[in-house]
């Protein structure tokens, strides 16, 4: 133990690594050098990494050490450990993307956009996390959760919620298209963010939905998470999806209290089916908001069901589109469900993949309305419905029955995805079995700062961020 | 709740077959069950649209603009 206020060096956030790199206590060579050293400790258990860049990012220590004891700082991520989901370029090396189909892939000639963010932005990059296979999956092997090894980490982010959760990286990127993000953030414990969709570039990413796609941080604070998406998010001339016109904020509103915020809590479909962890944990928080200042009223959104029905009828034949050329050449390098899925996806009619297109055109202005009416700043709901399931378990148990495991992990992320709203998940506590609960806010697209403010009131308070796991 | 397959019309392996012959897309007898309930599963979510009125509106791809309604 060598770190702030009797804490490791790999147990710091952000900007409490960045404020040491500045006071002079610490280096970014020491972090780094203790990241490493974590790594070491905790991969036997976790298996969060593909990759680990162990020279590179020596390298890159020095490099961000040198700048900064030279006066040139390149911001609050300078010298920071990142890692990177395992289905982002990062020039020269592979993108495995969890799938054989890729075992013969070469080396990536050019960093993806965020990736060349991340290094602009002075970051250091320790390796490449877990996928589940093409991100499409919910269990991410051959990850384990850091609170409970015999748990699944979530997917398909698994690795790098896994990763920041064991304290492996300081933070890391993921992608979200049905909750990939979102829900491996739940399951570890950590923060994790969604951004609007379009918001962040997409270009050198793996792509699983086009439509849906979105890239963006795990980290242990909401603080840390407006930090990496203050580096992420400028727009680049190539990513085909990026706004134009509209840019989000970061950063400059995290601090302060919910008075004036309101909230809508949408309790049918969100709050239908839970488990009772889940449930009475998310309750507990939602006093606390209303403690902290804000309104909290219901506000059912009829047509959730039906924007989750969407999102998957338009990811589906976008995988089977994605994936053609490697399911008609190398069909036997496909893990046996994905195979499965994709042969029947391909045979789904071009009607119904428009049908589900207009939908999200109609959920979404059902949300927009909902929030228009209630003058809403955010949603907040459960992230998933229960907590990390053991590996071997396919089904989720409620008291009234079982789901199956991804059809349960995705249920209350996807609708956003629909909609294409920004979600943030953050931890709001532990369930009787000792694993974490995670808390979902849901803003209007491009209110990033409003979920950074709300959710970090809460933090505050609550006491929730990184370092307690159990490793 | 998730539709399942139970909640779709009846989709049979012999007309998935058919299907995946005429799309080029050959699947082993063996998994040609697996295929169709994946296949009907998706059918199935398909139909939980109909709840919604979709007449006169646009399908959503990249557009992303959100109602100046919103505060």
């Amino acid at each position: 133990m060598s770190g702030m206020e009797g804490r490791a060096d790999w147990d710091l956030t952000i900007r409490e690594a960045g404020a040491a790199f500045r006071a002079g206590t610490r280096s970014p060579v020491e972090l780094t050098v203790a990241i490493l050293k974590r790594i070491e400790e905790t991969e036997p258990v976790v298996h969060a990494y593909v990759q680990v860049m162990t020279d590179a990012a020596l390298a890159a220590a020095h490099q961000a050490e040198d700048e900064l004891e030279g006066g040139y700082d390149r911001g609050p991520l300078h010298g920071i450990p990142i890692a990177i989901k395992d289905i982002i370029d990062i020039a020269g090396r592979p993108t495995l993307c969890g799938s054989q189909v890729r075992d013969d892939s070469p080396a990536a000639l050019e960093d993806a956009t965020v990736v060349a963010q991340l290094r602009q932005a002075g970051a250091v990059l320790v390796g490449k996390t877990v996928t589940h296979e093409f991100a499409g999956g919910v269990i991410s092997p051959p990850t384990r959760n850091p609170w409970n090894p015999s748990h699944i980490p979530g997917g398909s982010s698994g690795g790098s919620g896994a990763a920041v959760a064991a304290g492996s990286c300081l933070a890391a990127l993921g992608s979200d298209t049905a909750g990939s993000i979102r829900i491996p953030s739940a399951l570890n414990g950590v923060v994790g963010l969604k951004p609007t969709y379009g918001c962040v570039s997409n270009h050198g990413v793996f792509p699983l939905s086009w439509s849906l796609d979105t890239v963006g941080p795990l980290t242990k604070t909401v603080e840390d998470a407006a930090l990496v998406m203050g580096a992420i998010l400028r727009h680049h001339p190539r990513n085909s999806a990026a706004m134009a016109k509209r840019t989000t904020e970061t950063g400059d509103e995290v601090d302060g209290n919910l008075e004036g915020v309101r909230l809508g809590v949408p309790r049918p479909y969100f709050f239908d089916r839970l488990q009772p962890g889940v449930r009475s944990t998310v309750e507990k928080a939602l006093v606390t908001l209303a403690a902290l200042g804000a309104e909290v009223i219901d506000t059912p959104w009829q047509e959730a069901s039906a924007a989750s029905a969407a999102g998957f009828v338009v990811v589906r034949p976008e995988m089977a589109a994605v994936h053609a050329e490697a399911l008609r050449t190398v069909p036997e390098r496909f893990g046996p469900v994905l195979r499965s899925r994709l042969e029947a996806f391909s045979l789904f009619p071009a009607r119904g993949y428009f049908k589900a297109q207009r939908a999200r055109s109609a959920t979404r202005s059902t949300i927009a309305a909902l929030f228009a009416a209630h003058q809403l700043d955010a949603l907040i709901t459960p992230t998933v419905p229960a907590t990390a399931s053991p590996v071997d378990q396919t089904l989720i148990a409620y008291a009234d029955g079982e789901e199956p495991v991804h059809a349960g992990f995705t249920r209350l992320t996807m609708p956003f995805n629909a909609t294409g709203q920004p979600a943030l998940s953050l931890p709001c506590g532990l369930d009787t079995a000792g694993l974490p609960v995670g808390l979902q806010i849901v803003g209007a697209p491009f209110t990033e700062p409003t979920l950074y403010r709300i959710g970090h009131a809460y933090e505050r308070v609550a006491g929730w961020n990184a370092g307690r796991v159990p490793l | 709740m998730v539709p399942t397959a139970d909640d779709s019309p009846r989709l049979s392996t012999d007309a998935v077959a058919l299907l995946a012959q005429a799309a080029g897309i050959p699947i082993a007898p063996s998994r040609l069950p697996d295929v169709t309930a994946v296949l009907a599963e998706l059918f199935a979510l398909e139909t939980k649209l109909d709840e919604l009125d979709l007449s006169g509106i646009e399908p959503l791809s990249q557009e992303v603009d959100w109602p100046e309604t919103v505060r």
